[in-house]
């Protein structure tokens, strides 16, 4: 039990330990309640500057350590957030300019501006005379029976969380070996 | 060591009282958040107000395109320009007023005066200006300027089917849409709005801040056929002194709705400026007494009913018939003997008519026919605004033993343009009337939903169908519909003239003007395509009017639709070709 004590406290172990020295193992009541008449307190107020300052500049490390940390991250976060914010403007802006020149290509090749472009150059309207028909084999424009789309293997998709980035990595570890064995690189397991 | 040990514990004190103190002044502040929640949610509050604003966020409205992919609705952004006359120091005011007002082409001592506002902010613009006026603006790069996108409608075909187009208005703060597809799929057009909370905070920035477009409309409409239909109905209505009128182009074997024109028409690019009468869509919105068209109806219910078939005669023995008190006289005023029931069709005597209405089936048979037929009932077409007609039934309040003779030509009773294309589709589709519609599908994302024609109503059989259609062909080669035939083809149509009631004399008909219809389908024994043509007010009969009309208008379609002639198409069958597969260039 006093050992127990002694760990919580560790400048109070230090003087105990010396105190266990002194005696040869016996402890006493009075040996654990140090009295101010004893060598042990001023031993102790000498020690525990020293002690104390290590402890509190570990504290300070890490302290600073784990604001470094933060710091970085909240960095890293917020440049993050401000790229997005101009990727999500740039979006927009596009998505804008998209529907602006759709409408400024409908615009100009609307039939009333085409008919007058055709006539510029020459065209007349067609009779029913000037067109042929022919009969193409085999052609049906109704197809019952469409061909089948080979669509490509969809790249594997990972989320964000630490298991997904492990999977990710486990994934091209898995490739990079069978590449290396000289087979063909597996796929990815959907 | 004394003087140490006292230095040592007063310290000592006077930072256990500063710890103390310190703890129960945080204590206080804590127990402060957990009990009194107004102040916590006050403070939130404020916090929020700060750092987030909620925005209602509307999706890109839904495009519209004809059936080939050509863009009939779209949308563009204009820009409004405003200032926040803060940030525009006193020394930069006078040159960046002049800099605005020069791209703007405003006067630069109104703009001034508005950057010495108190204002957080004043809008420049008295209306929004084009993405080149506002790059030009923003190119000069002052905080102070601020440029807001505003969505906007754009009609790039103008006028082009505006009356199926229709148009996005406001309805309070909310764009909506009206009239035709506009309306009537507004809702799929317009996609679902939702609130959007965001923060400045670049902490919390909102990977998916986009609302999902409005799905993508695709019509049945042709905008080459629409064109076509546009400029022959203005033609028509020039050369003959109409003052107005309708062209409506189907496929029978569908019921797709290839063009429908109507005149008047306005731009929906500037809706506000058009009197709203104008918007409404004639051809579906308004009823009106068909005439002589109407005969393929009743012609229909007649050998349907099998109490007379082709070979059926009748006797007039004058040229008046009196029924229910009112007088039936043939369009000629004339009598004309013994008459057979191809005769009443390719001659359009109403005295035959009446004879088919009132001698053959009587009042019972003859509405029951009509109401199979679906007369005085909408259609169901995907538009806004469609009109069902009138139709009096023995036993309504209204009705007289003479609705029995004058509807059986056309009179007394009201269609609109598109119930009465719906009826002679049903002939050519061997009796079976097709729903008509406007929408080819609806595309969302890689969604894609089309419309499956449906058959609505089959009130007679394929036999009356073919029978109809053949006589209807005697009328354009034999009768009074001979102006609308075509060199080549092989056409079923009708012509009706009716009379309409008079602006200056109350309670009767016009003297002079008329309504002229045209309808008729090609080829007559592989229909592809359907047409109406109706011109309203004008002098002549509509077979000096409407068929001619019809028969310009037939000789472009045909090049647009690719419809060889019935020359070309014995050949291709000859060849082993299917007619009923051909495809254009």
């Amino acid at each position: 039990m006093p050992l127990i004590v002694a760990r919580t406290f560790a400048p109070i172990d230090s003087w105990l330990k010396s105190s266990i020295i002194k005696s040869q193992g016996k402890i006493t009541v009075s040996d654990r309640i140090p009295s101010p008449q004893t060598q042990a307190v001023p031993q102790m107020l000498r020690r525990s500057p020293a002690q104390a300052a290590s402890v509190i500049g570990m504290a300070v490390v890490v302290a600073i350590i784990i604001g470094a940390l933060y710091l970085a991250q909240a960095t890293v976060t917020a440049t993050t957030g401000s790229e997005l914010l101009e990727l999500q403007r740039t979006r927009d802006f596009l998505q804008r300019a998209n529907s602006d020149t759709e409408a400024q290509i409908a615009l100009k090749s609307s039939v009333s501006t085409l008919r007058g472009k055709a006539q510029q150059l020459g065209f007349r309207p067609a009779d029913p005379d000037d067109l042929v028909y022919m009969v193409i084999e085999g052609y049906s424009p109704v197809r019952t029976t469409p061909t089948p789309m080979v669509s490509p293997t969809p790249a594997r998709l990972y989320d964000e969380t630490f298991a997904g980035w492990l999977e990710q990595q486990w994934s091209q570890l898995l490739l990079q070996f069978e590449a290396w064995m000289g087979g063909t690189p597996a796929t990815p397991r959907p | 060591m004394s003087t140490l040990r006292i230095s040592f514990n007063r310290r000592l004190t006077i930072l256990t009282g500063v710890l103390v103190v310190t703890g129960i002044l945080l204590l206080a502040r804590l127990a402060s958040f957990q009990f009194q929640l107004d102040m916590a949610s006050y403070l939130q509050t404020v916090a929020n107000r700060n750092y987030r604003t909620v925005d209602d966020r509307y999706p890109q409205r839904g495009r519209i395109f004809d059936r080939k992919g050509e863009l009939l609705a779209g949308n563009t952004t204009e820009y409004r320009i405003g200032i926040s006359p803060v940030y525009i120091s006193a020394a930069n005011r006078e040159r960046l007023a002049q800099g605005i007002a020069d791209l703007l082409n405003d006067d630069p001592e109104r703009i001034y005066t508005l950057m010495e506002s108190k204002a957080p902010y004043e809008l420049l613009t008295r209306s929004p200006v084009s993405v080149e006026v506002a790059q030009k603006v923003a190119s000069l790069e002052s905080i102070a300027i601020r440029i807001d996108a505003e969505p906007k409608r754009i009609y790039p075909q103008n006028n082009l089917a505006s009356h199926i187009i229709g148009f996005v208005g406001w309805d309070g703060t909310v764009r909506r849409g009206y009239v035709g597809v506009e309306g009537g799929y507004n809702t799929d057009l317009a996609g679902e709005s939702r609130v959007l909370e965001r923060s400045r905070i670049p902490f919390e920035v909102s990977a998916n801040d986009q609302t999902p477009p409005g799905k993508d409309v695709y019509l049945t409409i042709d905008r080459n056929i629409q064109y076509l239909a546009e400029t022959e109905l203005l033609d028509a209505i020039n050369r003959y002194g109409a003052v107005g009128g309708s062209i409506i182009i189907s496929d029978p074997r569908t019921g797709e709705i290839l063009a429908m024109a109507s005149y008047p028409t306005f731009d929906p690019n500037n809706y506000y400026q058009i009197d709203a009468e104008l918007m409404k869509n004639p051809a579906v919105s308004d009823g009106y007494e068909p005439g002589s068209v109407f005969k393929i109806v009743t012609a229909a219910v007649a050998l349907q009913s099998g109490k007379v078939n082709e070979n059926s005669t009748y006797y007039e023995g004058s040229n008046r018939r009196e029924v229910g008190g009112r007088a039936i006289y043939n369009w000629d005023r004339a009598a004309h003997g013994s008459q057979s029931f191809v005769d009443v069709l390719v001659r359009s005597w109403n005295l035959g008519t009446t004879w088919m209405s009132v001698d053959v089936l009587g009042k019972d048979d003859f509405y029951k026919g009509l109401k199979a037929f679906g007369v005085g009932a909408p259609t169901g077409i995907d538009l806004e605004g469609e009109a069902a007609g009138q139709l009096r039934e023995p036993g309504s309040l209204y009705w007289s033993d003479s609705d029995l003779a004058t509807n059986s030509f056309g009179q007394g009773l009201t269609v609109t343009p598109l119930q009465m294309i719906s009826f002679l589709n049903t002939i050519a589709n061997g009796g079976q009337m097709m729903q008509p519609h406007v929408r080819l599908k609806t595309v969302d994302g890689d969604k894609v939903s089309p419309a499956i024609p449906a058959a609505v109503r089959t009130p007679i059989s394929a036999d009356v169908a073919n029978r109809i259609t053949a006589i209807m062909v005697k009328v354009v080669n034999e009768g009074e519909g001979d102006k609308a035939r075509v060199p080549g083809y092989t056409i079923a149509g009708k012509t009706g003239t009716a009379q309409i009631y008079c602006a200056t004399c109350p309670g009767l008909y016009d003297p002079e003007l008329q309504m002229a219809t045209f309808v008729g389908f090609l080829p007559a024994d592989e229909p592809r395509v359907s047409i109406l043509i109706k011109l309203d007010k004008v002098s002549g009969f509509a077979s000096e009017t409407a068929a001619p009309a019809f028969a310009q208008l037939v000789k472009q379609l045909v090049v647009l639709m690719n419809i060889p002639t019935d020359t070309q198409r014995a050949e291709l069958r000859a060849l082993g070709g299917d007619t009923a597969l051909i495809v254009g260039r």
